[in-house]
């Protein structure tokens, strides 16, 4: 149990041989109760304000709670925010263009490939085996699978895109 | 029958009365009994005495469910629960004078009556837990009381347990340094042999079912030749072993043998019942069963209100508590052993708690299946008072907003 200023105030409570429940009260009034159990499933309960009847009761077993878990924890990806981050850049844009397996360029180097002389557009890493390569030199092979992080404006990372 | 036959009767009969139960939606502690009860020696058909088998077994289910209880306890758990539990398990505990006093109105003597104390006194856990979960009543506030007080009474049946115990071994100088030994030994095994106790358990598989087999029953045992009683041993072995690391998987790998072992037990205790004597304890069970549910309704109301519950939470508080199962076996099984009660007491004893169990089981399914209607009607009375007295405040509000 722990109480910080304009926290919500989250009650647990250990239910012997059944597991834990915690009980969270709402600001429109009445409380929903999450019921954890030891098997993985969990069960919420909404009881509406002065009753002690719940009015609703949804039981998700192990895969669903993890799965509501994520959709309740997702960030909101508003509208403004994306705007901002075009702003950000001055109208430039970062693409991530992967190679596929039997693309003509793989096995070139950058030097080969010369994309900034061809359209403008700047390669500033490159994404292999989960590992980033940043600012890669000019003789930096590429290979299959990898995938290139390209700044410029939005024309030309078109045409990078074309080149690949 | 060869007993290798025996054991494969015994573990085919014990599936078919589980999953009958179950398929009518009680609590297989009930078919196992039953089995007992109908194919015992004093039953309908004499398949099969009580045997060399059925005893041991169900002698060491009665260890792994002390054992099981004293692992699932936890002092932290239940000073956790409060003042609100306290005050309602102390409430709880007046069902223990209720069943002596039953016993001593039909002349069962003071011993055998204290015995029936324990017997009305402890709710079924098993029971109940598995209600609460199944109706979807587990989230109730009243549940969180009522699960609080069945840990309250995990610890006053290791006290019942222990002082029949102590009682009925005679109560001898010597027992009593028995006693005060093993009581020693178990504080300096606490005390110095955590850290061996630790890597012992730290098996896996069969090695540790084994161990923990040979753990309880030889502990229990050992305690039992000292003069302290073995059940109580078992749950004290069992505190201890909730201490360790290994607690989770310990718990994980036997409960199929603490399982099977107490349904031997059941099974075992209803071929002991004599059934035809048992149908003339009815009347008796009837006012055991009436005196259970009133009781536990009144006290359980009463602490309900005194805990802040609503009139209908607090009518539903001692609703939960009715259910009556395995530990009230347990201590009818005990009492079964005892010499200094006369035989004709304890078989009607045995008689009269197999009803009781019974019935209380099944009345304990149907008050959970109607729960929700039945605390409604109930609490009526409560509740409309209440509301009453609410409005004729909220009316002199009014009116005093109005005067100003």
């Amino acid at each position: 149990m722990e109480q910080i200023k304009n926290e919500i105030e989250v009650r647990e409570v250990t239910l012997p041989g059944v597991g834990v429940k915690y009980v969270m009260p709402l600001r429109a009034g009445g409380n929903v109760a999450v019921l954890l159990r030891p098997d993985g499933t969990r069960q919420i309960y909404h009881f509406l304000e002065n009753e002690d009847r719940p009015c609703d009761l949804i039981k998700f077993d192990d895969d669903e709670s993890q799965q509501l878990a994520n959709l309740l924890g997702r960030p909101l990806v508003s509208a403004p925010a994306a705007s901002e981050l075009e702003l950000a850049l001055g109208g430039l844009e970062i693409e991530w263009v992967t190679l596929d397996e039997g693309s003509s360029v793989t096995g070139k180097t950058l030097k080969e490939m010369q994309f900034r002389t061809k359209t403008g557009a700047s390669i500033i890493a490159v994404m292999r085996d989960d590992k980033a390569i940043p600012n890669p030199g000019a003789d930096t092979v590429l290979n299959a699978g990898d995938t290139l992080l390209v700044i410029g404006s939005k024309e030309q990372c078109h045409q990078v895109r074309d080149l690949l | 029958m060869s007993p290798l036959l025996e054991l494969g009767a015994i573990a085919l009969g014990l599936y078919l009365a589980g999953w009958l139960a179950q398929k009518l939606g009680l609590s297989s502690i009930i078919g196992y009994m039953l089995l007992g009860l109908l194919l015992g020696p004093y039953g309908f058909y004499t398949l099969y005495e009580a045997t060399a088998i059925t005893g041991m077994l169900g002698e060491l289910g009665i260890l792994m469910l002390l054992f099981y209880m004293g692992l699932e306890f936890s002092p932290q758990r239940f000073l956790e629960g409060g003042r609100a539990t306290t005050r309602a398990g102390l409430l709880d505990l007046l069902n223990f004078p209720a069943g002596f006093l039953i016993g001593m109105l039909l002349g069962f003597g003071w011993l055998a009556s204290l015995f029936l104390g324990g017997i009305v006194y402890i709710s079924s856990s098993g029971v109940i837990t598995k209600l609460l979960i199944e109706r979807n009543l587990i989230a109730y506030p009243e549940a969180e009381r009522s699960l609080g007080v069945l840990v309250f009474e995990d610890l006053a049946m290791v006290f019942v347990l222990g002082g029949l115990g102590l009682i009925t071994s005679g109560g001898g100088l010597l027992d009593f340094a028995g006693v005060a030994l093993f009581f020693v030994l178990y504080l300096l095994l606490m005390r110095y042999g955590r850290a061996q106790l630790e890597r012992l358990l730290s098996r896996e598989g069969e090695a540790l079912v084994l161990l923990a087999l040979a753990l309880v029953i030889l502990f229990s045992v050992g305690a039992k030749s000292l003069g302290f009683p073995e059940a109580v041993a078992a749950f004290l072995l069992g505190m201890m072993v909730a201490e360790s690391h290994f607690k989770e998987r310990i718990i994980e790998t036997l409960t199929p043998w603490r399982d099977v072992a107490a349904a031997v037990f059941f099974l075992d205790f209803g071929l002991h019942v004599d059934v035809l004597g048992a149908l003339g304890q009815i009347p008796a069970a009837l006012l055991l069963i009436a005196v259970t549910i009133v009781v536990n309704l009144a006290t359980g109301f009463w602490a309900g209100r005194l805990t802040g519950l609503s009139p209908r939470s607090s009518v539903g508080h001692g609703l939960m508590l009715i259910p009556r199962g395995e530990f009230s076996l347990v201590i009818v099984g005990l009492a079964t052993t005892v010499s200094s009660i006369p035989q004709n007491i304890r078989d009607n004893l045995a008689g009269m708690t197999s009803l009781y169990v019974i019935a209380l089981v099944i009345l304990g399914s149907v008050i959970f299946r109607y729960y929700d209607a039945i605390t409604q009607v109930l609490s009526a009375p409560f509740i409309s008072r209440e509301a009453q007295e609410a409005e004729r405040q909220r009316q002199q509000e009014l009116e005093a907003m109005t005067l100003d």
